[in-house]
C-alpha cells in the first residue's frame, strides 16, 4: 500500500442471504481523489456492496470509515449525511417525478412556508444541470419522458450534485452512447477531493478512468490491480474463473453452406426499426450487438410475434408441424419470463401445456415426462423441480428459461441477453446448451451486451445501431472491435 | 428534446384531472337545474353541497391511499363507529360536542396510523390489512350502538349544516380541504406521495423514508374518514351502527370519477371532491328527469366505466404522437394492450424493470 | 403496488454448496404453512368449541358448519380463482342477487326447476363474462370495473324485478336443505359440499385453465411472452367465477326458502377474507381452493361457537376481524409472496 492514509476503509463485509453469500469479506481502501474500479460479472456482489455502503442493506458484519469516522451502516439517511451517494444500476427515479425532484431527492428545498415551490424547484434544477453540461434536459421534464440514456445522465448527476466524500457508480455507462461526459465530470470530481468506486463489468473503461481497481468474483475479492499494470486477458479470468477462451464450445467450420432457416425482409417498425433484412442459416448462431435502446428489443419481440412490425415479412423455412417457429427467452427474467411462487416444473413445462393435457384436464405423468426431459438437457438437478423457482440461483433460473424455450423445439431460438446476472459457470454452461441447439438444425438469434461473448459463440454477427443494421461480421471480421464500431454507428457491412 | 415537454407521464396532469372532474360534475348539475330549475335555488345547492359533503371527505382519504399505491376498505368502518361514537356521546354529554369532535377525529387518525403501521412497517398487504380493520371497526361500532339511535345536538347540526351568509358552511369546509391538499402537495411528504406511488423501490433507493410516509398518509385518510363520520353524523342528526357500509364502493367510485389512478402515483382529492359531487347528483338527476329509481345505478356504474377510458383514450394519443418520431426510443411494455401490461390495477403489480416507460 | 419491498438475494449469486438443512427446510415450510395451519385449527376446533357450548360438540354444530360454510365454500371458489389471476371481484352480491332472484321467478313462472337453476346461473354467469371482457380487453383495474359493472347488474335487476324483489324458492330446492334429502344417511348438503371442494380443487390444480391462472397471477407478462392465451384465460376465470356466485345464490335461496335483492350484500367482505385467512396471496399467483374451504369451515364454526356463547354480533365482527389480520400475520411469517 502507498504511503498516503486510506480516506475511506471499507472492512470485511460480510453479507448472507439465506444460503447465498453475496459479500464473503470484503475490505477495500481508498485514497482521498481516488477514482477506484471495481470489476466483477453480474452475481459477484457488486450491486450488494453498493447497496450496503448506500445504507440500504444492513451488513452482517463489517464497517466503513471515511477519513477516520466510522460510518454508521444500515440507515440510507446516515449514508447520506456521511457524504456517500450512489448512482445505481437499476436507475432509481420513480417515472411519475420530474427530473428536478429526483436531482433534489429527498432533501427538496423548501420556501419560507417549508412547501416547495415548484418553479423555484425547476430552476434550481436546470441550473444544476447546467452545471453538468447536460442543459440540454429539461429539469421540468417527468422521468418517464426521457430516454434511457438521459435516465442515466439525471441518475448520476443527482448523485454527483450532493458534493459526496465518497461516489459509487454502478454500471454507470450501460445506456450511455460513451463515455466522454462521464469521465470528464468523474474528474472534475476527484479535483475536489471525492473519491470514486466505479463499478463495471468493462474492462476497458476500468483501466482508462480508474487508478486502480478490484476484482470481485463470487462475493469475494480475488485480485487488485493497478491500471498501468494490468493485463486484461488475466483480469478477464480473474472475473469468470477460467480463461475466457475456454469458455466458449468450438465452432463448425463456416465452409459448411448452410440452407436457410428464417429470412427476414424489411421488417420496419416505426420510430424503431428501419428496412431490417437479414438471414439465418439453420444449425447458426447469430449475434446482435448493440447499445441499449438500438431497436434490438423490438425486433426480437416482433419475430417472436408479441410486438407488430408495420412492413415486412419474415419467413420461417421448414417449420416443424405443431412446433412454434421462435421461442423466446426474454431479457428480465425475473419480472418477463418466470413465474416466480410456482414451482420450477411448471415453469419449464408452461409453454408445452397444449401437450400434457386432454380438454382441459393436466395429466401429472406426462408433465412430469416432459420436465424431467427439459431439466435433463439443461442441466437442472432434478429435485430442484419441485421447488419454487424463485429459491433457486440465477443462473439455474435462467437455466430453468431456457429450458422451456427449448423442448418447444421452435425453428429459432431468440436469446435476448441470456447471460444478464448468470454466474460464470452457468455462463459457460448456456453457450454449451445453444451450441447444441444448433447442431441440432435449429438457428439462434442472440443478443448480448457483451461483446467479448457474442465473439465467442456467434458463427456470425449483425450489429445494430439507430433501428437499423449496421453492419455484419463473419470468419475473420468477427472482433470484439469489429462488432464495437458497428454497434456505435461507423461499421462498414463486411462479410468473410 | 423539441420545445416543452408536458408532463403527460401518468395519462394525463393532475390538474387536467380536476377540469374534467369539475366539468363532468357542472355539467350534470346544469342538467340538473333545466329539469327541475328549483335545484338552482340556494336552499336546494346548500342542500345538495351538505348531502355530498360525506362522500367528498372520504374520497379525499380514499384518494390519498390510491395515490400512494395501496387500497384502504376501511373507509366504511371509520366512518360507521365516528357516527356512532357521536351520536351516542353527544347525546349522553351535551355541551361537549366540540371535544367530542376532536376525539372522534383524533380516533379516526389513529385508526389510519394502525392500519399504517401493519402495512408499513409489518409489511402486509393494504387490501388485507384495511379488509380487516374494517370489519373490526364496524364491529365496535355495533357493540357501541346495535341499532340506529342516539342523537345529534341541533346547535351542530346547524352549524354544519348551514350557510354563512350565501355560503354552504359545508361548501367552505371542502374548500378548506382543497387547499390543504394544494399545500399538501407541495410538501415533501406530499410530494413523496406521489413518487412512492409511481415506483417504491426507486423511491426508497432515492432516500424517501418510505414508512414514515405511509403511516402519514394512512393517518392521514383516516382522519378524513372520521370527518366524513362527523359531517354524515350532522346530516342525518342521529347514529346507525352501518352507516358507513355504503361508503365503501361509493368511495372508490368517487375517486374513479375523479380520475384517480388505480394503480398509484397520479390523482388529485380535488378531483376526487368532484367525483362524489358527480356521484351525489346522479340520483338527483335521473329522479328530476322522471326516470325510475333503478336507472341510477345503471346510470353510475356507466359512468365510472366512461371514467376510467378517459386516461386510456389520452395514452392512446400519446402513443399515436409518440410513434410519429423517429428517435430510438425504447419500446413501451408489450403484450395485449400497450402500458403496464404486468399489473392489473394496483393488486399486484410487478416491479417495473428501466426498459419499460410508461405512457 | 409492492409496499414492502423485500430484500431478495442478487441474480446471480452463487449458493453455498447444496443447502440440505436450513434453506430446504424453511422452503417445504413456509409452502405448507398456512394451509395446514387453517386445516389443523379446524379440526382443533371441534373439541374445543367445548368451551363455547356445553352442547358442543355435536353432529349438529359439524352439520351446520358444513352447510353455511358450503356456501361460503362456493362463493370463495370463485373470488378466489379471480385472486388467484390477479384480480378482485366486486361483483360477488350482485352475481348471487341474480342467481337467487331467477331461480325463483322462472319457477314461479313454471320453469322446472332444474331448468330455472340452470338458465338463472347462466343468466348470472353472463355478469362475470362482461366483466372479464372488459378487464382482459382494458387496461382498467378489475376493483373498479367489476364495481361499476357490479353496479348497473344490480340496477338492472332493480328495474327487471320491479315490484317484486322477494322471490319464494321452488319446492325442489327447499328440499335440499330442510334434511328431508338424505342419500346414505348423509345430507345432502354435505354431498354437495365434497362435490363443490373436490370440483374446484380438481378445477384450480388439475385443468389448464388453473395452471394458466397461476401463471398470470404470478407474472402477465411473463404468461403472455410463454405464449398463453391471457385473455381467454381471464375472461374464463370471470366468467366461472360468477357461475360460482350464481350457484351460490341459488343455495342460498334455498335455504332460506326465498330471497330478495340484498341475498348477496353480505358474502362480499367474507369472500374476500376467506381468501386472505387460507394464505392465498392477495396478490395473485399463489394459493390454494383446499386451504380457502378450510378457511370457510374455520371461520364459520367460529361464528357458531360465538353466537353459541350469545355475544353480540358487534363482538362477532370484531373477533372476525381479528383472525383475519391474525392470518395475514402468519401468512407474512410463512414467507408467502405477498
Amino acid at each position: 500500500m502507498s504511503a498516503d492514509t486510506a480516506f475511506v476503509e471499507i472492512r470485511d463485509i460480510r453479507k448472507q442471504f439465506g444460503a447465498t453469500r453475496a459479500l464473503d469479506g470484503v475490505s477495500l481502501d481508498l485514497r482521498r481523489g481516488e477514482v477506484h474500479g471495481l470489476l466483477g460479472e453480474n452475481g459477484a456482489g457488486k450491486s450488494t456492496l453498493t447497496k450496503v455502503l448506500a445504507g440500504v442493506l444492513a451488513p452482517d458484519t463489517g464497517t466503513v470509515s471515511i477519513d477516520g469516522a466510522r460510518i454508521s451502516l444500515g440507515s440510507p439517511t446516515r449514508s447520506r449525511q456521511a457524504g456517500l451517494a450512489m448512482a445505481y444500476q437499476e436507475l432509481s427515479a420513480p417515472p411519475n417525478i420530474t427530473v428536478a425532484e429526483k436531482l433534489f431527492l429527498p432533501k427538496l428545498p423548501r420556501g419560507p412556508l417549508g412547501l416547495v415551490s415548484r418553479r423555484a424547484l425547476a430552476s434550481k434544477g436546470q441550473d444544476v444541470l447546467e452545471q453538468f453540461e447536460k442543459s440540454d434536459i429539461d429539469a421540468r421534464s417527468p422521468i418517464s419522458a426521457l430516454n434511457l440514456a438521459d435516465r442515466q445522465h439525471v441518475e448520476i448527476i443527482a448523485a454527483m450534485s450532493t458534493a459526496p466524500r465518497l461516489l459509487v457508480l454502478d454500471e454507470p455507462t450501460a445506456s450511455l452512447p460513451d463515455t466522454a461526459w462521464l469521465f470528464g465530470q468523474v474528474e472534475k470530481l476527484v479535483e475536489s477531493g471525492c473519491s470514486v468506486i466505479y463499478i463495471s463489468h468493462k474492462l476497458g473503461e476500468i483501466t482508462r478512468i480508474c487508478s486502480r481497481g478490484t476484482v470481485l468474483r463470487n462475493g469475494r475479492i480475488v485480485r487488485e490491480f493497478d491500471s498501468a499494470t494490468a493485463d486484461e486477458d488475466e483480469l478477464v479470468e480473474f472475473m469468470i474463473g477460467r480463461s475466457l477462451t475456454q469458455a466458449f464450445p468450438g465452432k463448425p467450420r463456416s465452409s459448411e453452406a448452410r440452407s436457410p432457416s428464417v429470412t427476414v425482409r424489411g421488417i420496419s417498425v416505426t420510430g424503431r426499426l428501419h428496412d431490417i433484412s437479414f438471414e439465418l442459416g439453420k444449425g447458426e448462431i447469430v449475434g446482435v450487438a448493440g447499445l441499449e435502446g438500438q431497436g434490438q428489443k423490438s425486433l426480437f419481440y416482433a419475430l417472436a410475434g408479441f410486438e407488430k412490425y408495420d412492413s415486412g415479412e419474415v419467413v420461417v423455412h421448414d417449420p416443424a408441424k405443431g412446433r412454434p417457429e421462435f421461442s423466446l427467452v426474454p431479457e428480465d427474467r425475473k419480472t418477463e419470463g418466470l413465474f416466480l411462487s410456482l414451482p420450477t416444473q411448471s415453469n419449464l413445462t408452461i409453454s408445452e401445456l397444449r401437450h400434457f393435457t386432454t380438454f382441459g384436464a393436466i395429466s401429472a405423468r406426462r408433465e412430469k415426462v416432459i420436465a424431467l426431459k427439459a431439466a435433463d438437457e439443461v442441466n437442472l438437478p432434478r429435485p430442484f423441480l419441485g421447488r419454487e423457482v424463485q429459491q433457486l440461483s440465477g443462473g439455474n433460473q435462467q437455466k430453468a428459461l431456457f429450458g422451456r424455450a427449448i423442448i418447444s423445439s421452435p425453428s429459432c431460438l431468440l436469446l435476448f441477453d441470456p447471460t444478464r446476472g448468470v454466474d460464470a459457470a452457468t455462463k459457460v454452461e448456456i453457450y454449451h446448451m445453444t451450441r447444441a441447439f444448433a447442431a441440432q438444425g435449429g438457428s439462434v438469434l442472440i443478443y448480448s451486451t457483451e461483446i467479448p461473448e457474442l465473439v465467442g459463440l456467434c458463427d456470425r454477427a449483425y450489429t445494430i445501431y439507430g433501428g437499423r443494421i449496421s453492419g455484419e461480421f463473419a470468419g475473420d471480421r468477427l472482433t470484439e472491435s469489429g462488432l464495437m464500431s458497428g454497434a456505435l454507428g461507423s461499421g462498414k457491412k463486411a462479410k468473410a | 428534446m423539441t420545445g416543452r415537454p408536458r408532463a403527460r407521464a401518468f395519462g394525463i396532469t393532475n390538474r387536467v384531472n380536476v377540469a374534467i372532474a369539475a366539468a363532468v360534475f357542472i355539467v350534470l348539475y346544469a342538467l340538473l337545474i333545466a329539469v327541475s330549475p328549483i335545484a338552482g335555488s340556494s336552499f336546494l345547492i346548500n342542500n345538495f353541497v351538505v348531502l355530498a359533503t360525506p362522500l367528498a371527505l372520504a374520497a379525499v382519504g380514499t384518494s390519498l391511499v390510491l395515490i400512494i399505491g395501496g387500497f384502504d376498505l376501511s373507509v366504511a368502518g371509520t366512518i360507521s363507529l365516528s357516527n356512532v361514537i357521536a351520536a351516542t356521546a353527544m347525546a349522553a354529554h351535551p355541551g361537549a360536542e366540540w371535544s367530542i369532535v376532536i376525539l372522534v377525529l383524533a380516533l379516526g387518525a389513529a385508526v389510519g396510523f394502525v392500519n399504517g403501521i401493519f402495512v408499513a412497517v409489518l409489511g402486509l398487504p393494504s387490501l388485507g390489512v384495511t379488509l380487516s380493520t374494517n370489519i373490526v371497526l364496524a364491529g365496535f361500532a355495533l357493540v357501541i350502538l346495535p341499532a340506529p339511535g342516539g342523537s345529534v345536538p341541533d346547535d351542530f347540526v346547524e352549524l354544519l349544516t348551514g350557510t354563512v351568509g350565501p355560503l354552504p358552511v359545508a361548501g367552505l369546509v371542502l374548500v378548506v380541504v382543497a387547499a390543504l391538499w394544494i399545500l399538501f402537495a407541495k410538501t415533501r411528504t406530499g410530494m413523496s406521495v406521489f413518487a412512492i406511488g409511481g415506483d417504491p423501490s426507486a423511491s426508497r433507493l432515492s432516500g424517501i423514508p418510505i414508512r414514515r410516509v405511509q403511516v402519514v398518509t394512512y393517518a392521514l385518510a383516516g382522519l378524513c374518514y372520521s370527518a366524513a363520520g362527523l359531517y354524515f353524523s350532522a346530516l342525518t342528526a342521529t347514529g346507525s351502527p352501518t352507516a358507513g357500509s355504503s361508503f365503501l364502493l361509493s368511495a372508490f367510485a368517487a375517486a374513479a370519477l375523479g380520475l384517480v389512478s388505480f394503480r398509484g402515483g397520479s390523482g388529485s382529492a380535488i378531483a376526487a371532491i368532484f367525483g362524489a359531487a358527480t356521484l351525489t347528483v346522479i340520483p338527483k338527476f335521473l329522479f328530476a328527469g322522471g326516470l325510475a329509481d333503478f336507472w341510477v345505478g345503471a346510470f353510475q356504474g356507466l359512468v365510472i366505466l366512461l371514467a376510467l377510458c378517459i386516461p386510456w383514450v389520452s395514452r392512446r394519443l400519446n402513443a399515436l404522437r409518440r410513434s410519429r418520431t423517429t428517435d430510438p426510443v425504447e419500446p413501451t411494455p408489450i403484450g395485449p394492450t400497450p402500458a403496464a401490461v404486468d399489473d392489473l390495477g394496483g393488486i399486484g403489480s410487478t416491479p417495473r424493470t428501466r426498459t419499460e416507460q410508461h405512457v | 403496488m409492492s409496499e414492502s419491498t423485500v430484500s431478495t438475494p442478487p441474480s446471480g449469486a452463487v449458493p453455498l454448496s447444496t443447502p440440505p438443512g436450513s434453506s430446504r427446510r424453511a422452503a417445504m415450510l413456509h409452502r405448507v404453512t398456512q394451509p395446514v395451519i387453517v386445516w389443523v385449527l379446524v379440526i382443533a376446533m371441534i373439541p374445543l368449541s367445548r368451551l363455547f357450548s356445553e352442547h358442543f360438540p355435536s353432529w349438529s354444530l359439524i352439520n351446520n358448519a358444513i352447510v353455511l360454510g358450503l356456501f361460503l365454500a362456493v362463493v370463495a371458489f370463485g373470488q378466489g380463482f379471480v385472486i388467484l389471476s390477479g384480480g378482485i371481484d366486486l361483483s360477488v352480491p350482485a352475481i348471487i342477487a341474480y342467481g337467487a332472484f331467477f331461480t325463483g321467478a322462472l319457477s314461479s313462472a313454471g320453469v322446472p326447476t332444474v331448468l330455472a337453476i340452470i338458465l338463472s346461473v347462466a343468466i348470472a354467469s353472463a355478469i362475470g363474462l362482461i366483466n372479464g371482457v372488459i378487464v382482459a380487453r382494458s387496461t382498467f383495474p378489475p376493483f373498479i370495473v367489476t364495481l361499476a359493472v357490479s353496479t348497473v347488474a344490480s340496477a338492472l335487476l332493480l328495474g327487471i324485478s320491479a315490484g317484486r324483489p322477494g322471490q319464494t324458492a321452488p319446492r325442489g330446492l327447499i328440499a335440499l336443505f330442510n334434511g328431508s334429502i338424505s342419500p346414505a344417511g348423509i345430507p345432502i348438503a354435505v354431498v354437495i359440499f365434497v362435490v363443490v371442494v373436490a370440483v374446484g380443487c380438481l378445477v384450480q390444480f388439475r385443468t389448464s385453465l388453473g395452471r394458466r391462472t397461476y401463471a398470470i397471477g404470478n407474472s402477465m407478462r411473463a404468461a403472455t411472452l410463454s405464449g398463453l392465451r391471457v385473455r381467454t384465460t381471464t375472461v374464463l376465470v370471470y366468467w366461472i367465477a360468477a357461475v360460482a356466485y350464481g350457484i351460490a345464490g341459488v343455495l342460498l335461496m334455498g335455504y332460506g326458502s326465498g330471497s330478495d335483492l340484498n341475498i348477496g350484500a353480505s358474502w362480499l367482505l367474507p369472500s374476500i377474507a376467506v381468501v386472505v385467512v387460507g394464505g392465498s396471496s392477495i396478490a395473485g399467483g399463489s394459493g390454494s381452493y383446499l386451504s380457502t374451504v378450510g378457511a370457510s369451515l374455520l371461520l364459520t364454526i367460529l361464528s357458531i361457537d360465538i353466537s353459541a356463547i350469545g355475544l353480540s354480533e358487534g363482538v362477532k365482527q370484531v373477533l372476525y376481524g381479528v383472525v383475519i389480520l391474525v392470518s395475514l400475520l402468519l401468512s407474512k411469517v410463512g414467507g408467502r409472496r405477498q
